[in-house]
């Protein structure tokens, strides 16, 4: 079976890595396959959102036999691609996610888990320490207070107290998984993708900067977006009470 | 009661009310509205009598349902319009208000509805109301703060569902995600409103504004620089404590 696959659906792009693998050298491949898969998203004007799925613990046979920092390199690159994303980027979580998992999730915009399953940042337990972004990313997403017992103390949350946080965003049965992100992505697809995209850079933005600042930066984003087709479309279709047809321009 | 034409305003007791009155167009924000809210907020700024504001929508259906499409978004040149939002700058007015402001929301809470009682800083909800950004399946985003103060009152995640899927929440919800701190009947939320304008209109009024300043401005530094904010508004607040007897004596 390939390591992963990637198909256009509509304006989505499917990412599924299959997994967990065990054979040599398959954290390389993985790594490099999922970087040279949205090597060109944001340069692909048929792509407006993005669907990362994996099982949650893809990655953690791979991470446990290699402890060095030299050898994990590219696969700690990964969330900074994914991250570097302008498009709405949600991840399908297959069952329980863990240490590198829940990184690469938390650089995504939202997360669906599936029923039943459980999250942990525990890396220490391996005697190493998120790498990937995890003692940034997770406290942004659920606060400093949660981050660092799971981190520390190695709390592992079960799916309700996850979605109650909004470490996860939905829950969905596990064949239901796909379904409810492409849905949440054709929902994402039906506005207008520039806006969308403003819309990230603004929110993500905002906890980099000063409300000063932000604000200036969603002001100018705001002001933008006037030179947008889609924006005439979008308030036109609206005062016509009809679906808007956002073409991306 | 002042003669404005899309708002209403009033003082009394140390407590200023602000209520936007379009009630025939579910209070939507215009021109008018805008530039009526600017004198106010300007003027309360500079009113050492007032000690805490309260922001309303009249009647029965909408605190604000957003921007008036009529108003807005058929604009000047993008250039042109960004300088007039500068110079009728109410954003920047909320982000300055020295005195705590307190939303009364209801009913429909949308787009610049949502974006001011964003500014609010405590916001309480009517059980009725329901709250939504639909900016991007317009082809625009905010562009009065919402995409700043969401995330910063609502965390990354929900800011990001809201924001990007445009999910409307109930209040209910908006209570679980901490968008608002309290949920009354709507018969009961002006009295709700009025007792917590109270309370706050009876503490040292340099106090409340030392300490919404603190905790304002102390969120977007580095905790050594909001410690220290936090030393010299207390000492500042101390003196002013001190110095009516000084005064006297």
């Amino acid at each position: 079976m390939d390591l992963l696959t990637c198909r256009k659906l509509g304006r989505c792009l499917l990412v599924r890595v299959h997994g967990p693998a065990r054979e040599n050298g398959w954290l390389e491949r993985a790594a490099d396959e999922l970087a040279s898969a949205f090597e060109d998203v944001n340069l692909d004007e048929e792509v407006w959102t993005v669907v990362l799925s994996y099982p949650g613990d893809a990655f953690r046979q791979a991470y446990a036999q290699r402890q060095s920092f030299g050898e994990l390199r590219h696969l700690f690159m990964l969330p900074e691609v994914v991250g570097r994303i302008r498009k709405p980027v949600i991840a399908a979580l297959h069952g329980n996610t863990d240490g590198f998992g829940m990184e690469l999730a938390l650089a995504c915009d939202l997360r669906i888990g599936t029923e039943g399953a459980s999250y942990g940042m525990a890396q220490l337990e391996h005697g190493c320490m998120p790498m990937a972004g995890g003692t940034q990313r997770l406290a942004r997403v659920i606060g400093t207070g949660m981050a660092l017992e799971m981190i520390l103390a190695g709390r592992r949350l079960d799916d309700r107290t996850a979605l109650d946080i909004r470490l996860i965003d939905r829950i969905a049965a596990p064949d239901q998984l796909l379904d409810t992100a492409l849905t949440m992505a054709r929902g994402i697809a039906c506005c207008a993708p520039l806006a969308a995209n403003c819309c990230k850079e603004a929110v993500h933005g905002a906890l980099d900067h000063t409300l000063d600042r932000g604000l200036r930066m969603e002001m100018d984003l705001y002001f933008l977006l006037f030179s947008s087709r889609d924006r005439f479309e979008g308030i036109t279709a609206f005062r016509e009470r009809r679906p808007p047809r956002f073409e991306g321009v | 009661m002042s003669s404005f034409e899309t708002v209403m305003y009033e003082k009394s007791e140390g407590i200023a009310r602000i209520t936007l009155h379009r009630p025939e167009a579910h209070n939507m924000y215009n021109v008018r509205m805008r530039d009526e809210l600017h004198e106010i907020l300007g003027a309360v700024a500079l009113d050492e009598d007032i000690r805490a504001v309260i922001l309303r929508g009249s009647g029965d259906k909408a605190f604000c349902a957003g921007s008036d499409l009529d108003d807005f978004l058929t604009a000047p040149a993008a250039v042109r319009a960004r300088q007039i939002r500068v110079n009728r700058d109410v954003v920047e007015r909320l982000r300055t208000l020295p005195q705590p402001l307190i939303g009364a929301l209801h009913g429909l809470v949308f787009g610049m509805g949502m974006e001011l009682a964003l500014f609010c800083d405590i916001r309480i909800a009517a059980d009725n109301a329901i709250f939504g950004m639909p900016e991007v399946g317009l082809g625009i985003i905010p562009g009065a703060g919402g995409t700043q103060n969401l995330p910063r009152i609502i965390g990354l995640s929900r800011a990001l569902d809201m924001l990007l899927t445009t999910r409307r929440m109930d209040a209910q919800e908006a209570l679980a995600a901490g968008l608002v701190s309290q949920v009354v009947p709507a018969g009961e939320l002006l009295t709700a409103a009025e007792s917590i304008a109270k309370k706050i209109a009876s503490f040292q009024p340099i106090a409340v504004r030392n300490a919404k300043q603190a905790i304002r401005q102390g969120i977007d530094m580095t905790l050594e620089q909001g410690l220290e904010l936090e030393r010299a508004m207390a000492e500042l607040t101390n003196r002013a404590n001190r110095a009516p007897h000084v005064a006297g004596s």
